[in-house]
């Protein structure tokens, strides 16, 4: 660890630790060499990789830290900038010096006092939880969720989904995570969005099919409907079709004005399945699953709530000033 | 004993006032009667329906045979239903179409813009597999445009086009097809409408009545003399391919004759076949009737005389036959109309005391056709008992047929001729209507 040599720049009196070398190693630094952590490496999976470490970590010194990413990265980031803001405390360009240099001091000071004489959480979950609650209480910050392709569903809260290695774990874990959290009343929820998942993988991304009832096929062509009101001729668009005009096939007059030569009372399918040409009005819809392609009805959705979360004053003195006592008895 | 003395005295005063007319003056006032009804309504009828009767047994043969050639070919038959608000008919549409004996068949409902909850119902059914192909209009478009779309749609090779109210007897499919395999050349076959509801009300007991004289029989007879023109809309089977090269129906109200008149234009032949029969549901009130009856006589007006008025005139498409179907459904339908509110009139003004013996005189001769009709569809109406609980009503035959709808028809001739009613009619949607008015339609 100590190969790398550390690069330290003061600023307003602060030491500010450039992480590009640790980065491209991902090695996580002594805390104590720096008030505050920045972020310049340009590899934007090295970047995603360390900073989940740092929120994995058991440091509270590390997982504390105050972060900030360097403003110029923005377009190595690509997709990925909104996750990294949220891993991290933002672009340094969006923060005044006054902000984070209360950042700093206030991380500095919950450490001094709840920093020594932790115990270790019984399980993996209340560990995670203390954690957020450290980490969102210090940021003054909500568990909010976040609209991400690269996620199961569709939604994740990043910092609890880093815990978990493969996004069907951080899906069901965050979950139950925050839900058990909530039922205790240590967090309260707020209405976020609604989500319909796939029954069998729960993901979000799904693929919606119009589909011949008969054959179940989604190749389909839909064609409008054409009533020529003076001869009482019906019939899809395609039989009117005439060198870019509409013509009557019926009697062979020229189609104008819509609403008052003809209009369009309706559409109609067609299935262009060879073997099966099945033609109607009603298509079903399908809905088929991008991730593992399991097909179904739409009424077999999985529908879940997404919510926003916030500490609640009960889950403060849980994990937050709880413990002290249960050390000051001890003591 | 008084009121027998009563009824005694009212037939000496009846036959003495009978006595009184000799020859001249019924001929003078009542020529019609005897030189057209009277030969009409029964000797013609009487022949042609014995004539009628006696070829189907004598030709039992080859309509087993043609019975025959249907089943060996078994050929798809789409079964076309357009309707407006007709959902609550649906179940028992399916129903009758389930105890069919010919069951290759695909029914097709069409819902022209209903407002009621038909599409949820067709849709239940389409979905079931009870409904082979259950089409929707959002906008209403009018009974033709419905039965196009249907059309479009359809792949039998013959369409049977029903209303949805009505219910078919178990063989009725079968029936209505083997005329297509006993004749060559047929381009429609018509069905026999038997009303439903008899006992709703007196209206309907009246159309009882008059269904099985002018369609039972009296469709026999215009069919074995080749001048029936009205393929009824509620139950009439077409050769698909003739239809799509007619383009399907165009703009009613009796667009059910319009296509029947296109059909015989076109050269084909166009039957009725008493033995495949429907039930028809019928208005229950006068008012309703009446609508309905109007409705139907404007059409006579609308394509008899304008439309389809290239049939009286004698070029290199003209046909005697469909000349004298058109000659006897205007004359008889129209024209004597006028001549019996003429000559009743004249009576008025001449003569009116003359009435007191004319309308007992006319009415006796009209209630002595009417039995003679009744005899005639008693060999042809499969349920006879039902018909003789009916042969209390014949009295009233003369009244209903020779006022009651001899005024409806006149009055919508008259709306028909000098106002265009039926163009003003909310049967068709206001859009169809102006086009139709527009072209001539």
């Amino acid at each position: 660890m100590s190969e790398i040599t550390p690069h330290v720049v003061e600023m307003y009196g602060r030491r500010i630790l450039l992480l590009s070398n640790f980065i491209e190693d991902c090695i996580l630094p002594d805390p104590l060499i720096a008030d505050m952590w920045l972020v310049n490496h340009q590899d934007r999976t090295k970047v995603r990789k360390f900073l989940r470490s740092v929120v994995c970590s058991h440091d509270m010194r590390v997982y504390l830290k105050p972060i900030y990413l360097e403003d110029s990265l923005r377009s190595f980031f690509m997709d990925d900038e909104r996750v990294m803001q949220r891993l991290s405390d933002g672009f340094l360009g969006n923060a005044d010096p006054l902000q984070i240099a209360t950042l700093i001091d206030q991380v500095a000071y919950f450490i001094e006092k709840h920093g020594r004489g932790r115990k270790k959480k019984a399980s993996q979950q209340e560990q995670i939880l203390q954690y957020i609650f450290d980490y969102n209480y210090t940021r003054r910050r909500k568990i909010v969720p976040m609209r991400l392709h690269q996620s199961l569903t569709g939604y994740t809260y990043p910092r609890i989904d880093s815990f978990f290695f493969n996004m069907s774990d951080a899906y069901l874990n965050s979950r139950i995570i925050l839900k058990e959290a909530e039922e205790q009343g240590y967090l309260k929820r707020t209405y976020f969005d609604t989500q319909h998942l796939c029954k069998s993988c729960n993901s979000g991304f799904l693929n919606y099919h119009e589909v011949c009832p008969r054959c179940n096929e989604h190749n389909l062509k839909a064609s409008n409907l054409i009533h020529h009101f003076r001869c009482a001729y019906v019939g899809p668009e395609t039989d009117f079709v005439f060198h870019n005009k509409l013509v009557c096939p019926k009697c062979s007059v020229q189609l104008k004005n819509v609403g008052v030569d003809y209009d369009k009372p309706g559409k109609m399918f067609t299935c262009k399945s060879q073997s099966c040409n099945h033609q109607f009005q009603e298509a079903p819809i399908q809905v088929c699953c991008v991730d593992c392609g399991t097909k179904q009805e739409p009424y077999e959705l999985v529908v879940k709530k997404v919510y926003q979360y916030e500490l609640s004053e009960k889950g403060i003195q849980r994990f937050l000033f709880n413990e002290d006592q249960v050390s000051l008895q001890h003591g | 004993m008084v009121s027998l003395s009563i009824i005694v005295d009212f037939w000496e005063d009846y036959f003495r006032m009978l006595q009184r007319l000799d020859w001249e003056t019924m001929m003078r006032w009542g020529w019609f009667i005897l030189l057209l009804d009277i030969p009409r309504y029964v000797i013609v009828e009487g022949l042609a329906l014995i004539w009628s009767r006696s070829r189907r047994i004598i030709t039992r043969k080859k309509w087993k045979q043609a019975r025959q050639m249907l089943w060996t070919e078994y050929p798809l038959v789409t079964v076309l239903v357009p309707g407006h608000n007709e959902g609550r008919h649906l179940s028992k549409l399916v129903a009758s179409m389930k105890k069919q004996t010919y069951q290759h068949i695909e029914l097709v409902v069409v819902d022209d813009g209903s407002t009621d909850n038909t599409a949820i119902i067709g849709q239940s059914f389409e979905k079931k597999g009870d409904i082979d192909i259950f089409l929707r209009c959002g906008e209403r478009g009018g009974k033709a445009s419905a039965a196009n779309l249907g059309l479009r749609y359809a792949k039998g090779k013959f369409i049977v086009h029903l209303d949805a109210d009505s219910s078919l007897a178990p063989d009725a499919l079968e029936k209505i097809l083997i005329p297509f395999y006993r004749y060559p050349h047929v381009g429609a076959v018509g069905g026999n409408l038997v009303v439903h509801n008899e006992s709703d009300s007196l209206t309907t007991t009246m159309q009882y009545m008059e269904y099985i004289q002018s369609i039972s029989v009296g469709r026999i007879v215009l069919s074995k003399l080749g001048l029936y023109k009205i393929v009824s809309g509620a139950f009439g089977a077409f050769p698909r391919k003739l239809l799509d090269r007619m383009g399907g129906w165009d703009i009613g109200p009796g667009l059910d004759g319009d296509i029947t008149v296109k059909i015989r234009k076109l050269g084909y032949k166009v039957l009725f076949e008493e033995n495949a029969v429907c039930l028809t549901h019928v208005p229950t009130t006068w008012k309703a009737l009446t609508k309905q009856r109007r409705r139907w006589s404007r059409s006579l007006v609308r394509f008899r005389l304008r439309k389809h008025i290239d049939v009286w005139v004698p070029d290199k498409h003209f046909s005697w036959l469909n000349f004298v179907a058109f000659f006897e459904n205007v004359f008889f339908g129209f024209v004597l109309d006028f001549m019996w509110i003429f000559y009743t009139l004249k009576i008025l003004i001449v003569a009116p005391g003359f009435l007191l013996v004319w309308f007992p005189f006319k009415y006796t001769l009209y209630l002595g056709i009417a039995i003679f009709q009744y005899i005639c569809s008693f060999f042809v109406i499969n349920d006879r008992s039902k018909m003789l609980k009916m042969c209390i009503y014949i009295p009233l035959v003369p009244l209903y047929m020779g006022y009651y709808m001899r005024l409806v028809r006149t009055v919508a001739y008259i709306g028909e001729m000098f106002f265009y009613e039926s163009y003003k009619d909310v049967w068709n949607p206001a859009k169809t209507s102006k086009k139709a008015k527009e072209f001539g339609m």
